[in-house]
C-alpha cells in the first residue's frame, strides 16, 4: 500500500513539473471515458497489437475494463470493478441478455470483433442512456457501410496462433453505392486447448465460433438513412476449464432496423434516430465430454429481447442536448435436468420464464458555460416490471418465499452532473451522480444456480430492494504535443448492495457444493478505483504508453468484495518506421493483498508478462496487404490473475501471425 | 367437465325419482340409473348366494400401501343396487404361522350418492397371485346379515409408501403415505398413522407428533426448506403437513415420531453418517 502511495506521489510531482508549460486550449467537449476504436481506420481492426484478436482481448486493453475468465472464451467484462450485473452492456443501443444462468455467455461473446466499429465505455451514470446501471455502460457500436460510391470491395483475413493451434479466417464483401450499400462479413475461429506457461495443457479450453453479419442501408432522402443489421453468431464445443461443464451450443440471432435523420442546421433538433430490434439467444450447457461424473446435466437456457428506442439530439444556444426514450421486453428461461444412473431424471426450473419489461427515458444536456468549461447533466427515469410466467418456476420459488407475487413493479431513477474544464493543456473533470438498478434475473429469480467460483448454489430473492449508488469521480489530463499524463479516480458507495450471503439453513443441490447462498442486500459497499496513465514520445517514431490502476472494494464490515483487482500496470513501447511497426508490451499485477475467502477467493500472486509484435504494411498499387506477427508472453510465464475462476492459468507463450488482404 | 359427469346422473336421478311411483321400493335402484363409477375401475367382484359386491379402485388394482376403495352391493336376483347397507370389513393376510389384518377405515356411504360406499385400507405388505390377502365382508341390509369374502391381489408398490416400525415403547406402528400427485413446489402431504393393537386391530393414533425431512439421495442428500411437519387432522383422522420438492425425481421422506409426551419413539435425524431415517417413505415423480 505504501509503495503505491509513493508511486502516486512521485507521478504527481512529475505531473506538476510538466503542468508549468502552457499551451493552446481546445474546444471543450465531454469525453467518453474510453473508446476503443476498432474499425475506423481504413484498415479495419488492424491497428491493434493483435488484429484478429477476440473482442475479449480488445476489451482487456482498455484501462478501465478487466475481464473475468472462466476459460479461453466468453470472458465477462468488468468496469469500475463491477461485473455485468451492475453494467449496461448494449450492442448499438440494443439490450441483449445472456441465456446462461452461470454467466458463461456475457453478451460480448455474441458479437465478433469484425462486427464492431468501436466500443464506447462510459463510467458510472454516464453509461445509463439505454438502461439503468451502477458501474457504467459499454456500448458496442456496430460497423456499418457508407454511401461513398466506391462500388465493390472486400477483404480477407487469415490468422494463426501457435498456442492452441488457433485458426482464424475472415472474409468481407462490400458494395458501397451512392444511395445504397451492402456489407457482409463472416468470421470463423477454431481453437484447441491452450497451454499455460510451462507447456501445461489446459483441458477443456477449446472453442469454435463463427459469425455472419449483414448490414444494408438505403439513403431514403438527402438526410435520411434506413439500415438493417442481421448478425448470426454461433459457438460450439466451447470448453470451460473452470466449470464442471462445457457449452455445446451458444447461438445468437441479432437483428435491427434503424432509421436516422439528420438536419443541416446549427440550432434546434439536429438529428433523430429510431430503432426496433429483436434478438434471441440459445445456450446449451453440456457435460458429455467430462469423465467420471456422478451426475450428468443438461442445462439449456433461452433469452429473447424485443426493444425499441427513439433518440433526439439537438442544440439550443449553449445547450447540447439528447433525449432517448427506450423500452425493452426480455424473456429469460432456463432449466436443468440431472441424470444419475439408476434414477429417473431430475428436472428443475432455474429461471422461471421471467418477463422483464422496462420503459425509460434518458436525457442529457451539456451546457457550455464558456469556451473552456461545460456542465453535463444526465438523468434517467424508468418503469421496470418483472413477471414470472412459468408455473413450475413460480412454485419452485414459492418454496423459499411463501406468498411470493408473480409480478413486481419498480421505478428507477438516476441522475448525474459533470463539470469539465479545459485550460492550459489541462482537462479537468469532476462529477457526482446517483443511480439505481433493479435486481436482475438471477439475483431476483434464480433457483439453485451453481457458482463454481465460490462453490455455492445461489437462490434468487425477488424481494431485493433496489441497489442505490452514490458516485464521485475526478479526472485530470495534461496533454501537450504528443505527451499526455492523466490521473483518474472514482468512488462508489452502493446502498443495498446485492450479493449472495450464506444461508446455513439451506441444503445445497449441487454435489460437492459448500452450501447455499441467498441473494441479500448488504447495508452498503464501497468501491474505489484510481489510475494514472501517460503517453510519452521518446524519440522519433518511438512512444511509450503506460498506466497503473488501483482498485478497492469493501463491504459494510470492511471485508474485501470479490473480484477486485490488485494493483495492475500496463506498459507499451511502440515504434513505427515507415511501414514497419514494432511493439513491446508489459503487463504486471502485484500480489493480491485483499481477498475474501467467504467469496471463494484465494490469494493470487503477482506476475509480469511480456509481449512483442511486429507489423508490416505492404501496398501493391491500390491493394493492401498487411502482415502482422508477434509473440505473446515471451518468457512463457505461468500466471493467473484475480479474475480467473478457479485460478486456471492464462495462456503461455504464443506466436501469432496475421495476414490481411484488402481489395 | 368432471362436474358435468356428476351433474348429469344426479339430474337424471332427480328427474326419475320425481316421476316414479310412490310405492316403489326406495332402497332398490334399477341398473343404469345409478351413481357414476366412470372415474373408477372394477378391481374385483365378491359374491355370495344373494349378492355381488363390486369392488372399485381408481385404476382397477389394489396396491400395497394406501388404497381407496369404492363398493357397491348388487342384488343378484333383481340386478339392482342396494342403498341401505351397513358394511364392516376386515382384510386378512394369511401367513404360514399366523394371520393378521391391516389398518382400514370404516366403510361409509359416499356423500351425495345412492348406493356407493367407500373406505380405505393400508396394506403393509404385498400379496400377489391371489396369495395372502383376503377381503372379508359382513354386512346388513333389510334386517338380514350376510358374509362374503374373496382372495385379492395386492400389487407391490415400486416406491416405499408404507412403513411398519417398532416404537421404542414396544408398540408396532404403520405409517402410510396417502398418494397425491407430486409437483415441483410446496405439496400437501397426508399420512396415516396407526398402531397395531392386536393382530386384527389397528387404531388411529391421534396424539403423536411427526417431523419431516425430505431428501434427495442422488443429489448428495439435498434437502428443502419450508416443510411443514404433519399434524393430526380430526376430521379425516389423518396427519396433514407440507413437503417442498425443489425438483422432480426420487425423494425420501424421513420422519421421526414422538409420543404425546414428546418422547422420541422411532426415526432419527439425518446426518452425514445416517443419510436416512429408520422411518422413511419414498416419492418419485
Amino acid at each position: 500500500m505504501k509503495a503505491i502511495v509513493s508511486i502516486f506521489l512521485l507521478l504527481g510531482c512529475f505531473y506538476t513539473s510538466f503542468s508549468q508549460e502552457q499551451e493552446f486550449s481546445k474546444d471543450s467537449i465531454i469525453e467518453l471515458d474510453d473508446v476503443i476504436v476498432i474499425g475506423k481506420r481504413k484498415f479495419n481492426h488492424q491497428r491493434y497489437e493483435k488484429p484478429l484478436a477476440s473482442l475479449d482481448e480488445y476489451l482487456e486493453k482498455s484501462r478501465k475494463v478487466s475481464m473475468i475468465k472462466r476459460g479461453n472464451y466468453a470472458w465477462e467484462p468488468t468496469l469500475n470493478s463491477m461485473t455485468s450485473d451492475r453494467l449496461s452492456i448494449t450492442i448499438d443501443g440494443m439490450q441483449i441478455f445472456g441465456a446462461c444462468t452461470d454467466k458463461m455467455d456475457p453478451i460480448t461473446s455474441y458479437v465478433d470483433i469484425s462486427n464492431l466499429n468501436e466500443l464506447q465505455i462510459h463510467s458510472g451514470q454516464k453509461g445509463t442512456e439505454f438502461s439503468n446501471a451502477i458501474g457504467g455502460g459499454i456500448n458496442m457500436q456496430l460497423k456499418k457501410g457508407k454511401f461513398i460510391g466506391t462500388g465493390f470491395g472486400g477483404a480477407i483475413d487469415l490468422g494463426y496462433e501457435t498456442n492452441g493451434n488457433g485458426k482464424t479466417t475472415g472474409a468481407e464483401l462490400d458494395y458501397f453505392g451512392d444511395k445504397f450499400y451492402f456489407k457482409a462479413n463472416g468470421m470463423y475461429r477454431d481453437y484447441d486447448n491452450y497451454d499455460a506457461g510451462g507447456n501445461k495443457e489446459i483441458l477443456y479450453s477449446q472453442y469454435k465460433k463463427y459469425n455472419i453479419a449483414i448490414n444494408t442501408g438505403v439513403q431514403t432522402s438527402e438526410n435520411g438513412v434506413l439500415d438493417a443489421t442481421f448478425i448470426y453468431d454461433e459457438a460450439n464445443d466451447v470448453g470451460y476449464p473452470a466449470l464442471p461443464m462445457d457449452v455445446s451450443l451458444a447461438k445468437a440471432l441479432i437483428s435491427s432496423l434503424n432509421y436516422t435523420h439528420k438536419y443541416d442546421r446549427e440550432e434546434g433538433i439536429l438529428s433523430w434516430e429510431t430503432k426496433a430490434y429483436y434478438n434471441t439467444i440459445t445456450h446449451i450447457m453440456d457435460d458429455s465430454a467430462r469423465p467420471n461424473l456422478q451426475v450428468r446435466m443438461d442445462m439449456p437456457g433461452w433469452s429473447s429481447t424485443y426493444g425499441a428506442y427513439f433518440k433526439l439530439k439537438g442544440k439550443k444556444g449553449k445547450h447540447n442536448w439528447l433525449v432517448n426514450a427506450n423500452t425493452f421486453y426480455n424473456r429469460a428461461e432456463a432449466e436443468m435436468t440431472m441424470y444419475v444412473d439408476g434414477q429417473i431424471p431430475m428436472y428443475m426450473v432455474t429461471w422461471p420464464d421471467l418477463r422483464t419489461f422496462d420503459k425509460g427515458i434518458y436525457g442529457e444536456d451539456i451546457y457550455q458555460i464558456n469556451k473552456n468549461s461545460s456542465l453535463q447533466f444526465t438523468g434517467r427515469i424508468a418503469h421496470h416490471t418483472n413477471e414470472i410466467k412459468d408455473e413450475q418456476g413460480f412454485k419452485s420459488l414459492e418454496i423459499f418465499y411463501p406468498g411470493l407475487e408473480k409480478t413486481r413493479n419498480q421505478m428507477l431513477f438516476s441522475s448525474g452532473v459533470n463539470y469539465t474544464l479545459n485550460k492550459n493543456n489541462f482537462t479537468w473533470n469532476l462529477g457526482a451522480a446517483y443511480g439505481e438498478r433493479a435486481a436482475n434475473t438471477s439475483e431476483g429469480y434464480g433457483f439453485f444456480l451453481f457458482n463454481s467460483y465460490d462453490n455455492f448454489d445461489y437462490i434468487g430473492n425477488s424481494d431485493l430492494a433496489k441497489e442505490k449508488s452514490v458516485e464521485l469521480n475526478f479526472k485530470t489530463v495534461y496533454e501537450k504535443n504528443k505527451f499526455s499524463l492523466g490521473f483518474e479516480a472514482s468512488g462508489f458507495q452502493i446502498y443495498d448492495y446485492i450479493i449472495g450471503v450464506v444461508d446455513e439453513d439451506l441444503s445445497p443441490m449441487t454435489l460437492g457444493a459448500n452450501g447455499v447462498k441467498r441473494y441479500t442486500s448488504l447495508e452498503y459497499a464501497n468501491l474505489f478505483n484510481a489510475s494514472i496513465f501517460t503517453k510519452i514520445p521518446l524519440y522519433k517514431g518511438l512512444d511509450w504508453e503506460g498506466n497503473i490502476t488501483y482498485s478497492y472494494g469493501a463491504d459494510n464490515d470492511g471485508k474485501a468484495l470479490p473480484l477486485i483487482s490488485p494493483i495492475s500496470m500496463k506498459s507499451k513501447f511502440s515504434y513505427q518506421y515507415k511501414k514497419l511497426g514494432l511493439e513491446f508490451l508489459t503487463k504486471a499485477n502485484t500480489d493480491q493483498v485483499r481477498f475474501n475467502e467467504a467469496y471463494g477467493e484465494s490469494q493470487t500472486k503477482g506476475f509480469v508478462v511480456f509481449d512483442l509484435n511486429t507489423s508490416y504494411n505492404l501496398k501493391i498499387k491500390e491493394q493492401n496487404i498487411f502482415l502482422k506477427a508477434g509473440i505473446e508472453n515471451i518468457f512463457d510465464k505461468e500466471y493467473t490473475t484475480f479474475a480467473d475462476w478457479n485460478s486456471i492459468p492464462r495462456k503461455g507463450r504464443s506466436f501469432f501471425m496475421n495476414i490481411s488482404y484488402k481489395f | 367437465m368432471k362436474t358435468l359427469k356428476y351433474i348429469f346422473p344426479i339430474l337424471f336421478s332427480i328427474f326419475f325419482i320425481a316421476c316414479s311411483n310412490d310405492d316403489d321400493d326406495a332402497t332398490i335402484i334399477p341398473p343404469n340409473t345409478d351413481d357414476s363409477v366412470e372415474h373408477l375401475m372394477l378391481a374385483t367382484t365378491i359374491t355370495n348366494d344373494t349378492h355381488e359386491i363390486e369392488v372399485y379402485t381408481e385404476d382397477g388394482k389394489i396396491h400395497q400401501g394406501y388404497t381407496e376403495f369404492t363398493f357397491r352391493l348388487k342384488d343378484i336376483a333383481t340386478e339392482t343396487y342396494i342403498s341401505d347397507v351397513d358394511f364392516s370389513w376386515t382384510p386378512v393376510m394369511q401367513m404360514p404361522s399366523m394371520q393378521h389384518s391391516c389398518p382400514t377405515s370404516s366403510i361409509t356411504k359416499v356423500a351425495d350418492s345412492k348406493a356407493l360406499y367407500t373406505a380405505y385400507a393400508i396394506f403393509q405388505m404385498t400379496g400377489e397371485n391371489g396369495m395372502g390377502w383376503t377381503l372379508n365382508f359382513e354386512y346388513t341390509t333389510g334386517g338380514e346379515t350376510f358374509d362374503a369374502s374373496k382372495e385379492i391381489n395386492v400389487k407391490a408398490a415400486t416406491k416405499k409408501n408404507v412403513s411398519v416400525f417398532m416404537g421404542s415403547n414396544g408398540t408396532k406402528y404403520i405409517l402410510g403415505l396417502i398418494p397425491a400427485k407430486s409437483e415441483i413446489g410446496i405439496n400437501d402431504l397426508t399420512l396415516s398413522l396407526h398402531k397395531m393393537t392386536s393382530m386384527m386391530q389397528f387404531d388411529v393414533i391421534e396424539d403423536h407428533s411427526i417431523t419431516l425431512d425430505p431428501r434427495m439421495p442422488a443429489m448428495g442428500n439435498h434437502s428443502s426448506t419450508n416443510n411443514v411437519n404433519p399434524v393430526f387432522d380430526a376430521a379425516s383422522k389423518l396427519y396433514k403437513g407440507k413437503v417442498s420438492l425443489t425438483m422432480t425425481g426420487y425423494w425420501t421422506l424421513n420422519f421421526t415420531v414422538s409420543d404425546a409426551d414428546d418422547t422420541l419413539i422411532a426415526g432419527n435425524e439425518i446426518t452425514e453418517d445416517t443419510p436416512e431415517s429408520s422411518v422413511m417413505l419414498e416419492i418419485e415423480f
